[in-house]
């Protein structure tokens, strides 16, 4: 674990269960454990990325990290320039409020998080007149700012989020974001619906961004290719649980879970010449209303053992900054993405 | 038409009136289709991929019409003594009997939303049966078991009694798979598969890839893969085209496509994917701009406002020809004219 003066955010024991209301009288028969036991931490001005398929729970972390969504138990300390470290789900109303100027989120579809009713300038401003961040008069000119450095036009400004490509409205939604100068982003699917060329625009942008303005981001994706360019650190999720957190490189290359080693060996290799060897995984993510007893991976795991049916896995620091959930993380000789 | 194509489109115009101006969806596509061969179509959103592959259906949305040009299958439907022969099916009434045969029958379809492509109120064991109760003299009873034969063929578990559930009780993964199966129910000489594995996850998309693999191995049939993701293309693509505002601007084989390209735009597209154990947080090559707007098509080479190595009073005002730079590499690209 990195000292207290590196981390921006500490996570600990973060779960949300949603429940299952059946039958005349909505009682409760069952909970989905959308995101459970999930403990990381996210240093300054780096990008931790979250993987994992549909429905692994990524995008509920995203949320409950910044409390848009109210979590079921767990922790989520910030360390604040100016603050004292404190812990998010402690927070009254009023003092959540005034956390939202530390923290935004950019959102995966262009075409349905922006307004169609408002102008882009309004949309900008929004967060700065919620939060009543600043003066009237000094809105303008920080709209203007905002705007050059996400490179929005001025004269766009003006117009109405129709009369833009998915390219534009992205840089209008991270110009939103970045408003109220926060220091942290969570960035979900922020390039996923976009195109080939227009992404790279949008992740050069984010990485300008980041070196400008000093900035950390959470950014959540499931495209491999683009998490491995984009993230100092990855952690990796299966079924609301987190199974691997590492740098970029050790998670790519030198892999302990058996989940990420099949996720590596999935990414298709935009080289003809490589062949690929995808590892083959058993049936589906099963439901997670009735995930797998033990580690709700071994259905699907080509080396699991009597032991992985019987007892959940701890969540382990195998080398430094390398954490993973496996019985046999320590032993396992795994093979990472080709390179 | 080459002995070994199974369908060959030539000089392809599709527009669509509307009441803003008249969209050229497809200006001009030539492109053959080898029997047994996986043939990529790449580009970008409004590039005119899927309008191409509608087009062979003629199941073009409306207003789009067909305004030019053949597109020409060699087949044994319609033929007086059941030999092979060629029809241009942009001739055929959309609503014609010969044009219902051909759909699902010669040539199927595997659309992008597994989630939407299946009605909701049909189990589907009725609606692959229905496909092939439709094209094939078959009893309803023998229609079942090619079904269950089907399903288990593309990987569901269980087939008898899956058959009888309805498409909401799949996931993703297994609707697609279904919808691969139904696809091929009829044995079709040709599958046209529009994004089939966009909205899967990585490793049930690497599973689809390997079961259209042993499909063409097993079945033989010819795939147009449609697709924006150069990593699935390199994978699955024997030859690749790439289009650019209803036009090919590049085909080759995929070797050629990925290491020898001719056209800027290729190589733009090829450079701004990220590749894995590229220098993290290196800078991506983009592509200045975005799509133009449909109405708003550039003079001259449709790409010159975006390209890096545009040259000024040619690439502006010369519409580039294909050139031919052998063994079926072709480029539109005015710097080697």
């Amino acid at each position: 674990m990195p000292g207290d003066d590196q981390l921006l955010l500490e996570v600990k024991n973060l779960k949300k269960y949603f429940p299952i209301r059946r039958g005349a009288f909505g009682t409760v028969k069952k909970t989905v454990k959308a995101v459970d036991r999930v403990s990381f931490f996210i240093k300054k001005g780096e990008t931790f990325g979250l993987v994992g398929e549909s429905g692994s729970g990524k995008t509920t972390t995203g949320r409950l990290i910044l409390r848009a969504m109210e979590p079921t138990e767990g922790e989520v300390i910030y360390h604040l320039e100016d603050r004292e470290p404190f812990d998010l789900m402690k927070l009254s109303k009023k003092e959540l409020w005034e956390f939202r100027r530390y923290s935004q989120m950019i959102f995966q579809d262009p075409y349905s998080s922006l307004n169609p009713r408002m102008t882009v300038r309004d949309i900008v401003a929004e967060p700065l007149i919620a939060t009543k961040a600043l003066q009237k008069e000094a809105v303008t000119q920080r709209i203007r700012e905002t705007a050059k450095k996400c490179q929005v036009s001025i004269e766009f400004l003006r117009r109405y989020p129709h009369a833009f490509s998915g390219g534009q409205r992205q840089r209008i939604g991270i110009a939103r974001a970045l408003v109220l100068n926060p220091p942290f982003i969570v960035c979900d699917e922020p390039v996923s619906a976009l195109d080939v060329s227009i992404q790279a625009q949008i992740l050069n942008l984010l990485n300008d961004l980041q070196e400008e303005l000093d900035l950390t981001y959470l950014f959540i994706a499931h495209d491999l290719s683009v998490v491995e360019h984009i993230c100092d650190r990855v952690g990796v999720m299966y079924l609301g649980r987190l199974f691997e957190m590492a740098t970029t490189r050790d998670l790519f290359f030198s892999p302990r879970h058996p989940y990420t080693e099949a996720l590596m060996s999935a990414i298709p290799a935009a080289d003809p010449s490589i062949i690929m060897e995808p590892i083959k995984l058993t049936g589906e993510i099963p439901s997670p209303i009735n995930p797998p007893e033990g580690c709700s991976f071994h259905p699907r795991c080509r080396y699991a053992q009597p032991i992985c049916s019987q007892s959940i896995p701890e969540w382990k620091e195998y080398s430094p900054e390398h954490f993973a959930a496996c019985h046999f993380a320590g032993e396992l000789e795994l093979k990472g993405a080709f390179k | 038409m080459n002995e070994n194509d199974l369908i060959e489109i030539k000089n392809l115009r599709v527009s669509f009136p509307l009441d803003e101006g008249t969209v050229q969806a497809l200006d001009g596509i030539d492109l053959s289709i080898p029997k047994g061969k996986v043939i990529g179509i790449v580009g970008e959103s409004g590039c005119g991929k899927s309008i191409t592959a509608r087009s062979i259906l003629q199941i073009i949305p409306p207003p789009g019409k067909i305004d030019q040009g053949e597109i020409l299958l060699r087949t044994k439907l319609g033929s007086m003594n059941d030999d092979e022969h060629i029809i241009d099916l942009a001739k055929l009434k959309p609503d014609s009997d010969l044009l219902r045969q051909i759909r699902w029958g010669e040539i199927s379809m595997v659309f992008q939303e597994p989630m939407t492509s299946f009605s909701a109120y049909h189990s589907l064991g009725d609606q692959i049966m229905e496909a092939l109760l439709m094209h094939k003299d078959v009893s309803k009873e023998e229609a079942r078991q090619a079904a269950i034969e089907m399903l288990d063929r593309v990987g569901i578990p269980n087939a008898a009694v899956r058959l009888n559930q309805f498409p909401h009780e799949f996931s993703g993964g297994m609707r697609q798979r279904a919808m691969i199966g139904m696809a091929l129910i009829c044995n079709p000489s040709m599958l046209i598969a529009d994004e089939p594995t966009t909205s899967l996850d990585v490793t049930i998309q690497a599973q689809m890839l390997d079961l259209m693999k042993d499909l063409r191995r097993d079945f033989g049939s010819s795939i147009m893969f449609i697709t924006h993701n150069l990593g699935v293309i390199a994978q699955i693509a024997d030859e690749v085209s790439i289009m650019y505002l209803g036009k090919i601007v590049e085909q080759g084989t995929t070797m050629d496509i990925f290491h020898d390209q001719k056209h800027p735009y290729t190589s733009s597209l090829v450079e701004a994917i990220p590749k894995i154990s590229d220098a993290r947080k290196k800078r991506l090559t983009t592509i200045r701009g975005s799509v133009p707007s449909p109405f708003e098509r550039p003079s001259g080479c449709p790409f010159h406002n975006r390209c890096p190595k545009m040259m000024p009073g040619v690439c502006d005002v010369k519409v580039p020809t294909p050139i031919d730079f052998g063994n079926g590499h072709k480029a539109a690209c005015l710097l080697y004219e």
